[in-house]
């Protein structure tokens, strides 16, 4: 993720995105990409730095609802878009679901692809409330886990599914605050 | 990775003048080869053009055409597609193929097709339904048939400053089947061994019309038409389809790359095309 130096006659673009339910009015690179605005602009630590290679998954965040893989997404398309980190999941009603559920199936070992397996789960189950455990596995094959845990990591979201860990259906962790923040 | 500009045009007609204008520009559709590709080094631009914003490039309606795809129709939104119709049907299959959800939901057919890679896993789809590209040239539009778009691995026919519009894909005869086997160590998520595609059309109990289209035993997207051929006019049964596959066998293109062997390839091409051919002439009669 170095930025090039001594290229200073590219002109800036600007980009508007809501993240995790704020606003903000972000001035970029346009050879940026959506991972290092997330990390390094705002601070969200949680998405993850891989590959940089689109295999990993480690990066994945929610555009507009949809699991992507942000080192590949470059800032300017995530313009205008809504975008949910792991650091957008809990709610003062406490952790979402599924984090509850991965911690107490001990999904997590060294926990560098849990952001992204959570996120990943989550716009699973928003569009399959139910799936089977071979949806599942199908649905995270984007995400490695260079600890190998992935049955403890079925097993945690089965138990999400299942509602274990309370509703899924009835949070809303995107309600969208006042203000609007720049960078 | 660096470049200069980053262009977001709102419609084709600027969109063209930007591509014209800089003649070392390129075009993003979803970015997931794009992006990478820019980011390692092994392609460079002063400016990247973002059809995102393109109306005329996005929707899956039915003309008198035929299926008309819009060339920004995203893999994932094609994957639950609910108004493909009949055989059309397949081409949601296979952009469910390719690579995983977060790379799909960015991912746009058209780019599929311009990345040219031989192992596109929509692209055998184009070949059997005999689809066509409409492109814009300059200030005018023009169909190419898919068979003359690949021209070899990461090669098309495009030029510097087109812009693929849309798939005009004909309708298919009532008696049609098709199916498509992608043949990987690890899913969906790798390249395929062998992707092999088949679509049958059936009168009167014998068949009337045969493509075979395969990824990855090639250097782009081939048909095998002399097996075609032989499958024409004959009655379906398993030994034909054992000899049409033999013949593709036989007479596909593969190398030898850490994914599988040129021998092994070939033995997998008689596979699964033995496969594609059995499934999609069990999609045409339902047993
Ligand atoms: S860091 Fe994006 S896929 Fe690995
Ligand atoms: S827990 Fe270590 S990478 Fe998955």
């Amino acid at each position: 993720m170095k930025r090039k130096e001594g290229k200073h006659n590219t002109e800036k673009i600007r980009i508007h995105m809501t993240v995790n339910g704020r606003c903000f009015e972000i001035r970029t690179e346009p050879y940026r990409t959506l991972l290092e605005v997330l990390r390094k602009d705002l601070l969200l630590t949680g998405v993850k730095c891989g590959c940089e290679d689109t295999n990993c998954g480690a990066c994945t965040v929610l555009l507009n609802g949809n699991a992507v893989k942000s080192c590949s997404v470059l800032a300017g398309q995530a313009d205008g878009c809504r975008v949910t980190t792991i650091e957008g999941l809990e709610t003062e009603r406490g952790l979402h679901p599924l984090q509850k559920a991965f911690m107490e199936h001990f999904a997590v070992q060294c926990g560098f692809c849990t952001p992204a397996m959570i996120l990943t789960a989550k716009s699973l189950l928003d569009k399959n409330p139910h799936p089977s455990e071979e949806q599942i596995r199908e649905g995270l094959h984007g995400n490695l886990c260079r600890c190998t845990g992935y049955v403890k990591i079925v097993e945690a979201i089965l138990a999400a599914a299942s509602g274990a860990y309370g509703e899924l259906s009835e949070r809303n962790e995107e309600e969208e605050q006042e203000g609007r923040h720049v960078f | 990775m660096y470049f200069e500009r980053y262009e977001r045009p709102e419609t084709v007609q600027e969109a063209s003048a930007l591509l014209r204008e800089e003649r070392e520009s390129r075009i993003l559709a979803g970015g997931t080869d794009l992006v990478p590709r820019l980011k390692s080094g092994a392609w460079k631009t002063k400016m990247v053009v973002d059809l995102s914003r393109l109306e005329e490039l996005q929707g899956v309606r039915y003309t008198k055409r035929g299926l008309e795809l819009g060339a920004m129709v995203r893999l994932a939104a094609l994957q639950e597609e609910r108004s493909l119709q009949g055989a059309h049907r397949l081409l949601g299959e296979c952009a469910g193929h390719v690579s995983s959800i977060q790379v799909r939901n960015m991912a746009t057919i058209g780019g599929n097709s311009c990345n040219a890679s031989p192992s596109a896993d929509t692209a055998p789809a184009m070949l059997l339904f005999n689809a066509s590209a409409c492109i814009r040239r300059g200030d005018t539009e023009y169909l190419l048939p898919m068979d003359e778009f690949y021209m070899g691995a990461g090669r098309t026919a495009l030029e510097q400053g087109d812009i693929l519009l849309r798939f005009v894909i004909p309708k298919q005869p009532e008696h049609t089947g098709a199916a498509y086997y992608k043949y990987s160590i690890r899913g969906d998520s790798d390249i395929s061994i062998v992707g092999a595609g088949a679509k049958l059309v059936l009168e009167e109990g014998r068949i009337q019309e045969a493509r075979l289209a395969f990824a990855s035993v090639s250097a782009k997207t081939i048909r095998i038409q002399e097996a075609e051929r032989m499958l024409l006019g004959q009655e379906p049964t398993k030994e034909l389809f054992q000899e049409a596959a033999v013949l593709c066998a036989g007479l596909c293109a593969p190398i030898t790359d850490q994914r599988a062997s040129e021998s092994y390839r070939r033995k997998m091409t008689k596979v699964f095309a033995e496969k594609a051919l059995a499934s999609a002439f069990r999609r045409i009669s339902g047993i």
